[in-house]
C-alpha cells in the first residue's frame, strides 16, 4: 500500500486543496475514497501520537509531548483499486481522558490499541482497552494490537513476542510490533487493517445513505457532514461529566 | 542577580525552617512572623519540624553565608560551587563528617540531578532534583502542592517522590495550626518567606527568597505569591473542575492526585515561569496585538461571517501570544484570567501545533464547576483559532468553521496580514519620545487588557526584566489597597523609581528622577496611550447571538 500522499491533516494552509486534489484523483480513478474512522487508544508514554505522525506525515519526533485530549488527523491511503481515507482520533493516554474514551470509538470501524514493548503493564493496560471495545465499541471493530518500540527490542523487550501473539491470536486482533522511529511495519499496520475491513460493505453502505455524495471537491466537505450528523445521534450512551 | 545574600546556610527551605525553628525555641527572635500565629504554641510545631527535618538539615542558620544566589530559573551553579557552599555551610553548623557525607552524597547525585526527567515525553528540566541536591537549594521560589492528607501533588522542582519527607514538614506545620481551627498564612525563616494557602481541599505553598520586589524583603507583603498560588490552583481547576477535585478527596482523602494531573505538569512549569515574565497573570488582563483598529473590525468581521456555528460559546484568535480578537455571545463574557490559561496551555505544549485538538477545559472563572470541550487549531505556526462549546459532540461543527475561516482568510490575505502585524506591533519606548521614561505598564480597567513596550536597555537582560517586573507587581500591591493610599505613588530602588497613575499606569524611571519630571512624563504617557488606544486595544469584540 503506498499512502497517497496528502498534505499534514493539521488542517492548515494547505489541507482543503489537498482535498480537493486526492478528491479529483479519485475521481480520475472513478472511485470515492472509503471513509474509515480509527481511533488509538493505549497507556500514556507508549507512542500513539508517535505512530500517527510516522503514518500520516512520515516524521518522528524525539521526547514528543503528550496529547492534550485527542488529536484528529486524516490521511489517504491506496489499497488495491480502492482509496481509504483514515480518519484517525488519537487519544491521550492519561488516567483522565479515559472517560472520554467512548466518544472516539463508539463510531470506529479500526483501532490501534498500542502498548510499549519495553513496558510489561503497558500492556496489560492494552488488554483492558480491548476488553472495553470487544465490550462497548462497535462489534464488527478491527482491532489491532501493536507493540511499539520495536527499535528497543534488543536492548530493554520486556513483553515476547511470543506472549502478545498468542494473546492477540485467543482475542482475534490483528497484531504486529513497530516502530515510529524507525518506521519499521508502521505502513504495515494501517494497510493489515484496511485488508481486514470490509470496504465494499462499507461503501456500498454510505452510498445507501447518501452520505457521500458528489464528487470533486464537494466531496471532502460532505463527508465532514457525516460525522457531524452521526455523532448526536450515538451521543445519548456517554453524558455525565468528562473525566472520571 | 541582586547583591543581596542568599542565605546560604539556609538554603532549603527546609533547613530554613528549621533554623527558623531553632531560633523561635531559644528565643522571641522570628517567631512573631508567622501571622495568625499565638505565641504560645509557636514553639512545638517548629521544634517538631526540626526533629522531623533530622538528617535533612545539614545547613543550620549562618545568614550570611554568602550568595548561592544565581536565578533558579536560569543557570545552575557550578558543581564546584555548589560543593563549596554546601561544605562550608555543613562545616559551620555541624559535624565535619556529616559535612563530608553530605558532600559525598550531593556528588554522587549530582549528575543525576542535571539532567531532566522525562514526565511521558516532556523533558522536565530540574525534575529529577531531590531535597539534598545543592541544584534544588538554589532556586530561588518553590512551589509545592499537597493534598489535605499530606501527598505531594506537584513541585516547581524536582521529584516530588524524593521531596516527600520535605512535603511531610510542610504538611505537619499546616496541619498544627489546622487542629485548632487556625491556619497558617506565612512565615519568614532567614531570607525564605513561605507562604501557605488552603484551598479546597489542596494545600499549597510558596517559597521564595527572590524578596518578590526586593524593595525591603521584611516589608514584602506575601500577597503576590499568594496571588501566584491561586493561579495554580486554578490550572488544576482548569484540568479537573472544582466539583470533581472536592469529590475526588470527599471519596477517599488519600488519592494520589498525580494520577488524575499526569501530563498537566508542563502547564504548571510555563505557567511558574510566566509568573516572572507576564505582568497579564496579576494584572488580570489580556494583551492585545497592536494593530490598526480597521484591520481588527475585518477580521473580526469575517469570523463573523463564516457563519459560526450554534455550538460555539468563545472563539478567540491569538497571534503569537496576543489575542487578536474573540466571539462571544451577547450575554456572557471571557475573564481575562480564563483567557491566560487557555493561553498558557495552548502554547506551552508542542501537542497542539500540527493537529486539530479536542480536550475538556474548565475555565474557573466561567464556571469553575463543568467543562466546556475546546477546539484548538493552528492556521498557520503563529496564528492560533481557539473555539469552545458547550458540546462535547461540537467537533465536527467547529471543524467545518474553522475550515470556512480559513478559507475566508486565505482569500483575503489575512493570515498574512496577522503576522505582517505581529512584526509591527511591537513599540520601544523610545518611539514614545518621553525623556526618562524608560519602561511601562498601562492597563485599562474597563477593558481588561494591558500593553506594555517591547524591554530595551537598561531591560536588555531578563534579570532586569525581572526585577522591574516584581516592581510593577509591588506597586500594583500598593495600588489595590483600599483606602487608596495617594493619587500617585512613588517609590526608588538602587536601579530604578517606580511611579504609578491615577489610572493603572505604572512606569519606571532612571533612581535619581526629579519627581516633577516624572509627573510631566506621566501625563504625557496619558496622552499617547489614547492617541493610541484604538490600536493598542481590543476596543469592542464581535459579539454573535446565541440561537
Amino acid at each position: 500500500m503506498s499512502a497517497a500522499r496528502s498534505a499534514s491533516p493539521a488542517g492548515a494552509a494547505s489541507s482543503s486543496s489537498a482535498a480537493a486534489a486526492a478528491a479529483a484523483a479519485a475521481a480520475q480513478a472513478n472511485l470515492k475514497p472509503i471513509q474509515v474512522k480509527l481511533v488509538l487508544l493505549g497507556e500514556a508514554a507508549v507512542g500513539k501520537s508517535s505512530l500517527v505522525l510516522r503514518f500520516v506525515n512520515n516524521e518522528f519526533q524525539e521526547n514528543k509531548e503528550p496529547t492534550i485530549g485527542a488529536a484528529f488527523l486524516t490521511q489517504k491511503c491506496k489499497l488495491d483499486d480502492k482509496i481509504i481515507k483514515f480518519e484517525i482520533w488519537d487519544t491521550a493516554g492519561q488516567e483522565r481522558f479515559h472517560s472520554l474514551a467512548p466518544m472516539y470509538y463508539r463510531n470506529a470501524q479500526a483501532a490501534v490499541v498500542a502498548y510499549d514493548l519495553t513496558k510489561p503493564a503497558s500492556l496489560e493496560k492494552a488488554k483492558a482497552w480491548v476488553k472495553e471495545l470487544q465490550r462497548q465499541a462497535n462489534p464488527n471493530i478491527v482491532i489491532a494490537l501493536v507493540g511499539n518500540k520495536l527499535d528497543l527490542a534488543s536492548t530493554a523487550r520486556g513483553v515476547s513476542t511470543e506472549e502478545a501473539q498468542a494473546y492477540a491470536n485467543e482475542s482475534g486482533l490483528l497484531f504486529l510490533e513497530a516502530s515510529a522511529k524507525t518506521g519499521e511495519f508502521v505502513m504495515d499496520i494501517f494497510t493489515e487493517i484496511a485488508k481486514k475491513i470490509p470496504l465494499d460493505t462499507l461503501a456500498a453502505a454510505r452510498q445507501r445513505t447518501g452520505l457521500t455524495s458528489g464528487g470533486g471537491a464537494g466531496g471532502a466537505s460532505s463527508s465532514g457532514r457525516v460525522d457531524l450528523n452521526q455523532n448526536p445521534a450515538n451521543s445519548q450512551g456517554a453524558d455525565g461529566n468528562c473525566a472520571c | 542577580m541582586d547583591g543581596r545574600p542568599a542565605a546560604a546556610a539556609a538554603a532549603t527551605p527546609a533547613a530554613a525552617a528549621a533554623a527558623s525553628a531553632a531560633s523561635a525555641t531559644s528565643g522571641p527572635a522570628r517567631a512573631g512572623e508567622a501571622e495568625q500565629a499565638r505565641p504560645a504554641s509557636n514553639e512545638y510545631p517548629v521544634e517538631d519540624a526540626a526533629r522531623l527535618l533530622g538528617d535533612c538539615a545539614v545547613c543550620s542558620d549562618s545568614d550570611d553565608d554568602g550568595d548561592v544566589g544565581s536565578d533558579g530559573d536560569g543557570a545552575s551553579p557550578g558543581a564546584d560551587q555548589d560543593e563549596r557552599h554546601l561544605a562550608a555551610a555543613s562545616e559551620s553548623a555541624t559535624g565535619l563528617v556529616a559535612a563530608r557525607e553530605a558532600t559525598r552524597s550531593a556528588l554522587s547525585l549530582l549528575e543525576e540531578d542535571a539532567l531532566p526527567s522525562n514526565r511521558g515525553g516532556y523533558q522536565r528540566k530540574h525534575g529529577n532534583q531531590g531535597p539534598n541536591s545543592p541544584l534544588w537549594r538554589a532556586h530561588k521560589k518553590h512551589f509545592f502542592i499537597l493534598s489535605a492528607a499530606g501527598k505531594p501533588i506537584y513541585t516547581r522542582y524536582g521529584d516530588e517522590t524524593k521531596l516527600s519527607s520535605f512535603i511531610g514538614v510542610i504538611h505537619a506545620l499546616i496541619s498544627f495550626y489546622a487542629e485548632d481551627d487556625d491556619a497558617l498564612r506565612s512565615m519568614r525563616a532567614g531570607g525564605h518567606l513561605f507562604v501557605f494557602v488552603t484551598k479546597g481541599p489542596l494545600y499549597l505553598v510558596a517559597v521564595s527568597c527572590t524578596g518578590e520586589s526586593e524593595i525591603q524583603a521584611r516589608d514584602v507583603p506575601p500577597a503576590p505569591l499568594r496571588r501566584q498560588l491561586s493561579i495554580l490552583y486554578d490550572q488544576i481547576t482548569l484540568t479537573l473542575t472544582s466539583t470533581q477535585l472536592h469529590r475526588i478527596f470527599e471519596q477517599r482523602v488519600n488519592y494520589d492526585l498525580r494520577n488524575l494531573l499526569a501530563g498537566t505538569e508542563i502547564f504548571m512549569d510555563s505557567l511558574c515561569k510566566s509568573f516572572q515574565r507576564n505582568a497579564g497573570l496579576f494584572l488580570e488582563s489580556t494583551w492585545c496585538l497592536r494593530m490598526p483598529a480597521r484591520m481588527r473590525d475585518r477580521i473580526s468581521r469575517t469570523l463573523v461571517d463564516a457563519a459560526p456555528p450554534k455550538q460555539l460559546l468563545f472563539g478567540l484568535l491569538f497571534a503569537g501570544d496576543k489575542l487578536v480578537t474573540f466571539l462571544r455571545p451577547r450575554n456572557y463574557t471571557i475573564h481575562p484570567s480564563d483567557v491566560s490559561l487557555l493561553l498558557n496551555m495552548i502554547l506551552s505544549s508542542s501537542a497542539f501545533r500540527t493537529v486539530e485538538s479536542w480536550t475538556p477545559v474548565c475555565l474557573p472563572q466561567f464556571n469553575n464547576r463543568g467543562f466546556l470541550h475546546a477546539y484548538v487549531c493552528f492556521l498557520s505556526a503563529d496564528v492560533c483559532l481557539a473555539l469552545l462549546s458547550a458540546e462535547k459532540d461540537a467537533f465536527f461543527a467547529l471543524s467545518a468553521y474553522k475550515r470556512a475561516v480559513l478559507d475566508a482568510f486565505e482569500s483575503a490575505d489575512l493570515v498574512a496580514t496577522l503576522e505582517d502585524a505581529m512584526r509591527a506591533g511591537p513599540y520601544s519606548v523610545l518611539e514614545l519620545g518621553i525623556p526618562g521614561l524608560r519602561s511601562f505598564l498601562y492597563r485599562s480597567k474597563l477593558l481588561g487588557q494591558y500593553t506594555e513596550p517591547i524591554p530595551v536597555s537598561p531591560y536588555s537582560h531578563s534579570q532586569d526584566r525581572k526585577r522591574l517586573l516584581r516592581l510593577f507587581q509591588h506597586a500594583h500591591e500598593i495600588c489595590q489597597r483600599r483606602p487608596v493610599p495617594s493619587k500617585f505613588v512613588c517609590f526608588a530602588t538602587s536601579h530604578e523609581t517606580v511611579v504609578t497613575g491615577s489610572s493603572e499606569t505604572f512606569a519606571a524611571f532612571g533612581p535619581l528622577v526629579p519627581k516633577d519630571t516624572a509627573l510631566a512624563a506621566m501625563a504625557e504617557l496619558d496622552r499617547w496611550i489614547r492617541r493610541n488606544e484604538d490600536t493598542l486595544f481590543m476596543t469592542q469584540s464581535a459579539s454573535l447571538t446565541m440561537s
